[in-house]
């Protein structure tokens, strides 16, 4: 601190119990002290054991709301984002989705995503680690890190993706057998929505869907795949 | 990478509806930054709301505002530097003009918040604040705690604190100084 010598002795001292003074100057006015009593008075006024604050505000985080601006804004990019990349290298698979299957329902278009899926898409790259599970955990407001450790299902990673105004996660898999598999969530808005499970197929892909306390969960598996409705049972037993 | 930041003498292209949904879709380089640090950041912005509010609504709503504000002012931001710092510059900027309009609104005219030494109305949520610490840290002045928050809490040099809240660096140790000898009074010494 270059002006050190004309700070006031008050702002002085905090910057001195603060660890904030170089050394040399830390040491010059420690021995100053040591041999001034109104120093010392002066110090010990100031001296007060603030530990405890920071514990005490890093315990509020976990009541933190969402940031529900960055969902809004991320989920317009990702959509388009989303579009361009379908129209680009699914030109013709998109020709062939029936009329029915078109965007007016996440989960058409989730399962749409998950079938430019290939064992390679997920087993190359890194395996994500609690930092991506903490991200979405913390997104929806919800610890997810159960879905991280599904039995028989290798887990991959968890993005955020996003649907319109709204904020999509998506947990990606490998099966035993290789084969991609995702469970992905989005915020109903209302904690007392609740539906039963249902089995459909979309773009050629078996899916499970339910909601339950605030969440819509869709289950995604290859066509045919068995276990999937068991798979969304047991996520749904963890909520 | 796309580019599609305008200079401000091109307003009547830069603010159409249509330039808009495009800088959403393509948003630049300083906004996509902001974007991905918004998530770390977003809960030390709320709790630092809440200890100025009081409130966690207001709070809530704060923080909002800021991350918003920082995103509608994304082409000021310095891409590569601190996006903590802008985003709790402007909370703390929000902050002050609410203050300040509160006081307007009770009819006290436009007045500089540190000579109408405003304090936010009500009792800090003891939901929150329940420890013996926290609790007096809140019963400080506006400033003081901002100081104390900033510094002891978020972790911000002296020169960082002074820069978000617009004062200079003395002002930040003289309130640290005070709010210390405050703290203590209340709190008594170190064991």
């Amino acid at each position: 601190m270059s002006n050190v010598d004309h700070m006031a002795p008050d702002a002085l001292l905090v910057a001195f119990l603060d660890g904030a003074l170089p050394e040399d100057q830390a040491r010059a006015l420690r021995a100053e002290i040591a041999e001034d009593p109104a120093l010392q008075a002066r110090l010990s006024a100031l001296d007060v054991d603030l530990s405890g604050l920071r514990p005490d505000m890093d315990a509020l985080v976990p009541n933190a709301p969402l940031p529900a601006v960055l969902a809004r804004g991320s989920a317009v990019q990702l959509a388009a984002a989303a579009v361009v990349a379908l129209a680009l290298l699914l030109g013709g698979v998109l020709i062939g989705i029936r009329a029915a299957d078109r965007p007016g329902d996440w989960r058409d278009f989730a399962a749409a995503y998950h079938l430019l899926y290939r064992t390679e898409t997920l087993a190359s790259g890194e395996i994500a680690g609690d930092g991506g599970v903490a991200r979405v955990s913390y997104l929806l407001g919800r610890d997810l890190s159960s879905l991280a450790q599904i039995d028989g299902l290798d887990f991959r990673r968890a993005q955020i993706l996003g649907w319109e105004d709204q904020a999509l996660v998506q947990f990606a898999y490998l099966d035993a057998q290789g084969r991609p598999v995702a469970v992905c969530l989005m915020a109903t808005g209302d904690a007392n929505i609740a539906t039963g499970f249902e089995q459909a197929e979309r773009h050629r892909l078996s899916t499970v869907t339910f909601a339950d306390d605030g969440l819509q969960v869709l289950v995604i598996g290859a066509e045919g795949m068995g276990g999937i409705e068991a798979l969304a049972e047991g996520i749904a037993a963890q909520f | 990478m796309c580019r599609l930041d305008r200079p401000s003498a091109w307003p009547w292209t830069y603010n159409t509806r249509g330039t808009q949904i495009i800088r959403r879709i393509f948003p630049s380089r300083a906004e996509q930054e902001i974007r991905r640090a918004v998530p770390g950041i977003h809960p030390r912005l709320w709790r630092y709301a809440l200890s100025l509010t009081k409130d966690r609504a207001e709070a809530e709503d704060l923080a909002q505002e800021a991350v918003l504000q920082g995103l509608a002012k994304a082409a000021q931001f310095t891409s590569g530097t601190h996006v903590d710092r802008w985003l709790f510059r402007i909370l703390h900027r929000l902050w002050l003009n609410r203050l300040r309009a509160a006081e307007v609104r009770r009819g006290a005219g436009f007045v500089p918040v540190e000579e109408a030494g405003l304090t936010a109305p009500g009792d800090p949520e003891q939901t929150f604040f329940g420890t013996e610490v926290l609790s007096a840290v809140m019963d400080l002045s506006d400033a003081q705690r901002s100081a104390v928050m900033l510094v002891y809490v978020e972790g911000f040099a002296y020169a960082e604190a002074a820069e978000m809240l617009d004062v200079p660096i003395g002002t930040i140790m003289s309130r640290l100084a005070a709010a210390r000898a405050r703290l203590k009074e209340r709190l008594g010494g170190r064991e």
